[in-house]
């Protein structure tokens, strides 16, 4: 073969092999102190102030954090149920009842944070949506608050593969429970 | 010597204060079966709460794909035989992991076997009955 050629064929090979090779995104984890949580994102989050609507309650106070990356958006929630603590089930299992109404659920799990005493138990959910987005969530109440972690699939991404959205939610923790604090 | 001591010991300490924080049930994964792939190594995260290994893996069309593999902790990993460096960005492995039920490019890490024969499971065993449950004892079969 004429060298020039097996050198332009080689080039694009290695060119090839690069691309495929693209690092995964950088995953860091942001720690929330006055909202006792942690999660690590794979782009810098975005901090909105916002409210939760209930059936027991209208405009509870919420921060949103959320982050981007690969047409999957990244989104915890963290409401303020502080006035109403003893009633963190009820505003969980609200909240997984309205996801679950939005489309088909595919899986569901009951995940925990950190072991024996000190775990912290929730549940998860995965939903295509009727918008053509699919939804990995993953709800915990700790400490007079609801945490809500959804890595939402949306259509422009072209597949629906899971493997790094379920990456997410798994990641999440209470500081200052934990060895890491 | 004694620097380059302190040091491992220093990134081992780091590894050990880091928490086992397990997240879910492993519901899903099918944990029915153990699949394998051969492929080369993108990158291996070795981080908290779980370690994650990306594989370049071509298909049976000829394209490379991307896959990705949940290990366990870090100081998990370390008992059972793995490193930072250890499988290192470029090697050629087989990787042993239960697939997502779902059907997506990834699944639960169980063992890395390297060219040399060497083989290392991720969890207590490597699933497939080889390995051992107790850290570092892998056991060929």
């Amino acid at each position: 073969m004429i060298p020039g050629v097996t050198m332009r064929i080689l080039a694009f090979v290695v060119f090839a092999f690069l691309l495929a090779a693209r690092p995964a995104s950088a995953w860091e984890e942001y720690k929330y102190l006055d909202q006792g949580v942690a999660i690590q994102f794979p782009a810098k989050p975005e901090a909105m102030k916002s409210t939760h609507d209930s059936v027991y309650a209208k405009g509870l106070a919420s921060m949103i954090y959320s982050a981007e990356d690969d047409h999957v958006l990244y989104r915890l929630t963290v409401v303020d149920l502080t006035t109403r603590a003893d009633m963190g089930a009820n505003f969980l299992n609200e909240a997984a009842n309205r996801l679950q109404r939005e489309g088909e659920v595919l899986f569901t799990d009951f995940p925990r944070v950190y072991q024996d005493a000190r775990s912290v138990f929730g549940v998860s959910l995965v939903v295509d949506r009727t918008d053509g987005s699919r939804v990995r969530s993953s709800l915990y109440h700790h400490k007079g608050r609801l945490y809500i972690a959804d890595a939402i699939v949306l259509p422009a991404r072209g597949d629906k593969d899971m493997t790094t959205p379920s990456r997410y939610d798994q990641t999440i923790r209470f500081p200052p429970d934990g060895r890491f604090d | 010597m004694t620097r380059k001591a302190l040091g491992l010991a220093g990134i081992a300490a780091a590894l050990f204060a880091a928490p086992a924080v397990a997240h879910h049930a492993f519901a899903m994964f099918d944990q029915s079966k153990v699949l394998y792939l051969s492929g080369t190594v993108k990158q291996f995260e070795f981080v908290n709460p779980h370690a994650w290994l990306h594989v370049v893996i071509v298909n049976d069309k000829g394209n490379t794909v991307t896959w990705s593999f949940e290990g366990g902790s870090p100081s998990q990993l370390v008992s059972l035989g793995w490193a930072q460096d250890h499988p290192r960005v470029g090697e050629t492995i087989e990787v042993g992991f239960r697939p997502m039920k779902d059907g997506s490019r990834g699944g639960q890490l169980m063992s890395v076997k390297f060219p040399s024969g060497q083989k290392v499971c991720s969890n207590r065993g490597c699933g497939d009955g080889t390995g051992e449950i107790v850290p570092g004892a892998y056991r060929p079969q």
